[in-house]
């Protein structure tokens, strides 16, 4: 929380510097207060709101204090209480130079009770199964237009992962607990060129990135397992390691543009290096002091994959009405792994310690080939549309995932077809239709389908001005013989919305969506003995919204939404409902008052250690100058 | 009258200061002798104020500068005619099917819709025209760039079906709000690889799952063939990690029919696969995916 107060009195401080320099833009800042009962680590795993402070939005036109940009943009949104936030910078100047930053970071919660209605909890307290990250993401890109023949480019990406988890394991013939805090890191540049008024115009790109990963674990609940008082107490845990890995990209593109003709051609060659450090320790002491028993790996390991990729596309408008393509592509991507060096047991008397080392070579592969051709026509005629397509492809996967290891080695094959048709009256109404067959040979998983099917329909009709009605359904079918996995997967889809939008800022909405899922797959399992059964997910979601903004009167606008959600499906029914309301009242000197409210509502139909009912209000504060 | 008049004689000023506009051409000026109050909501709108500072060479009309005044009739068509006798007749009308509408726009916009044409992703298929997501410039736009509305109701009016499962009880959200489309989804088609910042298909998801990329010592097979869909479902799930099945195991024992027989599934503990498979998403030391 000190961090967040930080960062929004950071932003605070650049706003107050920004409107010194008179600049033009917004800045509302607004404070929630939330209050939660039943479950509130459900709620924070999937809103991750909190109390406090935060930034609505800032919008600064900065043009005026920085005279010569053509563009100077300042934008950002949440931090503080919210668990994500926003900022970017746009910046043009010359007409030439163009540079864009942009921050995003985010924050996400697991349940500790996760396992809820399926798994009795009492094999993890709920204090022993935690994970929070946070990921922050940073891009950024400076390009330089000033050549009519073309245009440079430099891409920048630094994301981060931090966080911590705490998670059980299976050690010495009992669960521990231990900790572990998150250190992800990829780092990102890419030099580009493109041109442009050449008879082929040509993209040539360069990146490389760079990943590392120093996450580090220690021991929790003092090193006691959690089935109660053993003789081991966990005393070393320093899993996982150092990873490295780094990714040269190359890329080149060719498009070539006529009246009738397009065709575009792209090559891609990418090389992964990974070195994997695993020089570790997990430890147990003998309670009494009588001595410890460790398991050391001093491993390293090393994968490397290269892919390779071309793709070239063909359009030949052959009338007016009627425009052939046809596609191929190509992508091949091998990876070769391998690990070596050993892994001790260590016993530590008190005579001293004794190893018994294994030494440790393996090595595996993975590799995967794909190829697809498609061709496809496409007919258009005043208001009508008809896009017919084929495509023929194969993908072949090969595996061996250690020495000990069957290799696998499996060519599966797809052939299909769809069609989409479309009808546009104007604006009044328009309609789109699509089908969609494909069907697949040989397995690479059991779970991969043999059959797709699928057909959809989009209807939008605006009678009047500022009403817009629409409908929308969709069927799909995929499934796999009993002979494989018996899988069967039907979907269907379904809902109508209307909306209705006037120029002085009023609009209503209702929506009622149905979205039905089932997934079955035969599996088999050992309870204690073996069964066949099935793995199913079953899900029958009603979702019914309505949203309404009224500006009352020139100073007050007042925006209201609902939302209804009840799964009544088998697997995990639930019913949930969002409400919020918000005012907002124009005040002198440009500023605007907002009083907001929200109430979520999580009923769990097989549990009710999961429920909660959130209610989250407060006000915000919004200047424009 | 009197405009007529007016526009008359700009067309004439226009000819000779604006020699770089194509035969039949008058430039904004000109348009804007009638049409003020749309021609100024336009210039000092968003669509507007970026063409005035639009990069040089970007518009393949080599305009250097003058992009601006070439806006109404980049859209609406060349207007000297108009200008010499004002009817309905002899300019394109924008009110209209939004495809025709939409003519327009690949003239700045080619690397968009002539990627459209090329690609042919699902929105072009089915007859998706510019106008129908975006706004002219006329009006304000509800979100960058120029998007007719926000961004969720925008893709929900036909994509309700996806928009729904981000009501599921765990979804990608930014607090209240679920992501945007865009955040994953290329709307005009996209390109196929361009190194990591955009992976292809379902790798996409390694662009913030740093973590998950790969390459490892002994990965997971589903995850490098078929990828994150093979197990998880990112629009929404009733499982915290957005599982494709609310219980792990059963996703799990879908592809491992083969498990040893004393993972008692009448017992709690091996109902949760990742207990003691944590590494699921690859190890880089372990064959069974014990530990990463």
């Amino acid at each position: 929380m000190p961090g967040k107060a930080s960062t929004i009195t950071t932003v605070c401080l650049c706003l107050a510097a920004a409107v010194q320099a008179q600049t033009t833009g917004e800045v509302g800042v607004g404070y929630a207060w939330l209050q939660t009962t039943g479950n509130d680590d459900v709620f924070a795993s999937q809103y991750a709101l909190s109390n406090g402070l935060f930034l609505e939005s800032l919008r600064l036109d900065l043009r005026s204090a920085f005279p010569g940009t053509d563009r100077c943009e300042i934008e950002a949104a949440g931090f503080g209480a919210e668990p994500w936030g926003r900022a970017s910078l746009k910046a043009d100047w010359d007409r030439e130079w163009s540079l864009r930053f942009d921050v995003n970071r985010r924050e996400g919660a697991f349940p500790p009770l996760f396992l809820g209605a399926t798994v009795p909890s009492s094999f993890i307290p709920s204090q022993w199964h935690s994970n929070t990250f946070t990921i922050t993401r940073w891009t950024g890109s400076l390009s330089y237009d000033g050549w009519s023949v073309g245009r440079l480019r430099l891409d920048l990406r630094d994301v981060q992962r931090s966080g911590s988890e705490t998670f059980a394991f299976w050690g010495l013939g009992e669960p521990y607990v231990a900790h572990s805090t998150l250190n992800d890191r990829v780092s990102e540049a890419g030099l580009s060129l493109e041109t442009r008024n050449w008879p082929v115009n040509l993209l040539i790109e360069q990146d490389v990135a760079r990943y590392v990963s120093d996450s580090r674990g220690e021991a929790a609940n003092g090193g006691e397992p959690l089935g109660g008082t053993s003789q081991y107490l966990l005393d070393e845990f320093t899993t996982p390691g150092h990873d490295t890995s780094t990714v040269p990209t190359t890329r080149l593109a060719a498009t070539f543009r006529s009246d009738r003709f397009e065709i575009v051609g792209e090559g891609l060659y990418r090389r992964d290096r990974l070195d994997a450090d695993r020089n570790d320790a997990t430890g147990w002491a003998l309670v009494g002091g009588a001595g410890n028993t460790s398991i050391i790996d001093a491993l390293t390991g090393s994968a490397d994959t290269n892919t390779s990729l071309g793709d070239l596309r063909v359009g030949f408008a052959v009338v007016p009405q009627l425009t052939l393509r046809v596609r191929g592509h190509y992508e091949d991507s091998t990876t070769d792994q391998a690990i070596a060096g050993d892994q001790i047991l260590r016993i530590v008397t008190g005579t001293g310690p004794v190893d018994f080392p294994i030494a440790l070579t393996d090595q595996g592969y993975l590799d995967r080939t794909d190829k697809d051709v498609s061709g496809e026509a496409e007919f258009r005629q005043g208001p009508f549309g008809l896009v017919v397509a084929y495509h023929s492809g194969s993908e072949q996967a090969k595996w061996q995932h250690g020495l000990a290891y069957t290799p696998q080695d499996t060519t599966r094959d797809a052939s299909g077809w769809n069609a989409t048709a479309s009808l546009a009256l104007g604006r009044t109404f328009t309609a789109q239709a699509g089908w969609q067959e494909d069907a697949f040979e040989n397995y690479i998983f059991r779970t991969d389908p043999e059959n797709v099917r699928r057909v959809w329909v989009k209807l939008t009709a605006r009678p009047v001005e500022g009403l817009e009605l629409a409908l929308h359904g969709s069927r799909d079918r995929t499934d796999n013989p009993v002979s494989v996995a018996g899988l069967q997967r039907p979907v269907d889809a379904a809902g109508i919305s209307a909306t209705y939008a006037t120029q002085g800022g009023t609009f209503a909405s209702v929506s009622l969506d149905s979205f039905k899922l089932t997934s079955d797959t035969d599996i088999v399992f050992f309870a204690p003995t073996e069964q066949n059964g099935v793995s199913y997910y079953d899900t029958d979601l009603l979702t019914t919204t309505a949203r309404v903004g009224i500006p009352l009167t020139r100073f007050v606008r007042v925006e209201a939404g609902a939302t209804h959600l009840q799964d009544r499906g088998d697997s995990l029914p639930f019913t949930s409902n969002a409400y919020d309301a918000r005012v907002e009242i124009a005040a002198p000197q440009a500023f605007e008052v907002s009083l907001f409210a929200n109430y979520w509502k999580y009923d769990l139909s097989d549990s009710n250690d999961q429920d909660y009912k959130v209610t989250r209000y407060g006000i915000a504060l919004r200047r424009r100058f | 009258m009197r405009k007529i008049l007016l526009a008359t004689l700009a067309v004439t000023a226009a000819t000779e200061v604006f020699a770089a506009l194509p035969p039949g051409w008058v430039g904004e000026a000109t348009c804007a002798t009638c049409h003020d109050d749309v021609a100024a909501a336009f210039v000092n709108g968003p669509h507007g104020r970026r063409m005035a500072a639009v990069g040089k060479g970007i518009c393949p009309l080599e305009l250097k500068g003058e992009m601006l005044e070439r806006s109404c009739e980049t859209c609406h068509g060349p207007g000297a005619m108009h200008a010499n006798d004002p009817n309905k007749t002899n300019i394109r009308n924008l009110k209209g099917a939004t495809r025709d509408a939409s003519a327009g726009c690949p003239t700045c916009h080619a690397a968009q819709v002539g990627g459209l044409a090329m690609r042919t992703p699902a929105h072009e298929r089915a007859g998706i025209a510019c106008l129908d997501c975006h706004t002219s410039g006329h009006a304000t736009p509800a979100a960058e760039p120029l998007l007719a509305r926000p961004r969720a109701t925008l893709c929900s009016s036909c994509h309700g079906a996806e928009v729904a499962q981000f009501s599921l009880p765990y979804a990608h959200r930014n607090g209240r709000t679920p992501f945007d489309c865009t955040d994953c989804h290329s709307v005009h088609g996209g390109t196929t690889v361009r190194g990591r910042i955009e992976e292809p298909g379902q790798q996409l998801c390694v662009k913030c799952h740093i973590e998950k990329a790969g390459p490892q010592v002994y990965p997971h097979p589903p995850q490098m063939i078929a990828g994150c869909v093979a197990c998880h479902q990112p629009h929404g799930s009733p499982n915290p990690n957005l599982l494709t099945r609310a219980v792990e195991s059963q996703l799990c024992l879908e592809c491992h029919t083969n498990t040893p027989s004393f993972h008692d599934l009448s017992l709690s503990v091996y109902r949760n696969c990742t207990n003691c498979h944590a590494a699921v998403h690859g190890s880089q030391r372990d064959p069974k995916l014990f530990r990463e």
